[in-house]
């Protein structure tokens, strides 16, 4: 085996080992770990950042959405009141105009019966007069004398009765 | 292709180089860690060129490294495991990289020599032992005798705890050692058999593709496994058990 038979080749491959490894080493450690290192911390800070600002925004998000609703809730309100007095508004409107209407219409209708009870009283004492004429005049015709107004008048209330 | 199945292994100079009386020749195995350092720098350097917040397919897998690394140093090391990061980091894609361009047909596998890995063990050895002694200072010895055993127990529990500990290196070592080299081995063999049976190697090829799959998920594991027990041995010397 030439791993034991070439021991003198034992100093050269030590050597060469240190040489390269040290160079190697070298490169890692100066160069380029610390460009890996720095790209994974970017990364993760870009990512912490971007979480950051996505819970910002979400919060901001959150506290839009609470104004809308408070605002929409104080409009229903307002629109609420707003259709309740106008409401109450046009019903006091209406009764009053229908109180006033109905005194109106009472007023006339009173009036007009008084006016209807005149007319017939007049009629009926103007049918009396010419009842009592016509009492008088049948009773001329009837037993050819004469009857007073006064006595025809307490026969047709006799009758009348 | 050689026949030997062994000659793969064969460790062969490019640039012959003395320094001080070492021999400290450029090799093909010291050409394909270059390879491995140029290739895992260039694919990460690459991949994260673009820097995205929304990564690229490259990029994802870049950072599925990097976090999967992270995560090992984290649940294993545990508090305090944070600058051992960019070692552990290093650690896995040199060995992670190191397996797999060793899949590449005709390359060299540097994980697959002794040498090499147990260089690394050794110093992910002395490295933990010197962090926890001079962590810990002389309590680092309770390391060797669990809390709460009864005294006269120090007798046997001591001897096998030492001897435990002294095996980590060779253990983590032997392991990804073994463990390439044979499967680069079975390989070759079954290689040999497809050509050796002419027409019916279709047989040993169908099986050949298999491993080869097989072997690319050994290439990852351990990397894995190699990565994480020096994350494990790291916690020991850290927080002792």
């Amino acid at each position: 085996m030439p791993q034991f038979a070439q021991i003198d080749t034992f100093v050269s491959q030590i050597f060469w080992l240190l040489v390269t490894f040290t160079i190697l080493y070298i490169l890692m450690s100066r160069v380029i770990l610390p460009r890996i290192s720095e790209t994974l911390t970017n990364r993760q800070n870009k990512i912490d950042d971007d979480l950051g600002k996505a819970e910002e925004l979400r919060g901001k998000a959150a506290e839009i959405q609470s104004a809308y609703e408070h605002a929409l809730a104080q409009a229903t309100e307002t629109a609420r009141s707003v259709h309740r007095d106008a409401a109450e508004a046009i019903a006091a409107r209406s009764e009053k105009e229908h109180g006033e209407l109905a005194e109106k219409l009472a007023a006339e209708a009173a009036e007009a019966e008084a006016r209807i009870d005149k007319g017939k009283t007049d009629i009926l004492t103007e049918m009396r007069d010419d009842a009592v004429e016509i009492v008088q005049a049948a009773s001329g015709r009837l037993i050819g004398g004469s009857v007073d107004a006064a006595s025809a008048r307490a026969a047709l209330d006799a009758v009348g009765k | 292709m050689a026949s030997n199945p062994m000659d793969q292994f064969t460790i062969v100079p490019i640039v012959p180089l003395e320094v001080a009386g070492f021999d400290i020749s450029f090799t093909n195995s010291a050409l394909w860690m270059t390879i491995t350092v140029v290739v895992s720098s260039l694919f990460l350097l690459l991949s994260i060129r673009s820097r995205g917040t929304i990564p690229t397919r490259g990029q994802m897998v870049a950072e599925m490294m990097y976090n999967t690394v992270a995560n090992m140093v984290r649940d294993n090391v545990g508090s305090g495991g944070q600058p051992y990061f960019p070692f552990i980091f290093t650690l896995f894609m040199f060995v992670l990289f190191g397996n797999l361009l060793g899949m590449v047909p005709g390359s060299f596998t540097f994980t697959s020599h002794i040498a090499v890995t147990f260089a690394m063990a050794a110093i992910i050895f002395i490295a933990v032992t010197v962090i926890g002694i001079a962590k810990h200072g002389t309590r680092f010895a309770t390391l060797f005798f669990p809390h709460g055993a009864p005294l006269w127990t120090a007798v046997i529990l001591i001897p096998i705890e030492l001897v435990s500990y002294l095996s980590r290196p060779v253990s983590l070592s032997v392991r990804i050692f073994a463990n390439l080299t044979v499967g680069h081995v079975i390989l070759k063999v079954i290689a040999g058999f497809v050509v050796a049976l002419g027409v019916f190697g279709i047989v040993p090829l169908a099986g050949l593709v298999a491993i080869t799959a097989f072997e690319f998920m050994i290439a990852v594991i351990q990397a894995y496994v190699f990565a994480i027990l020096s994350c494990i041995y790291l916690h020991d010397a850290l927080h002792l058990h």
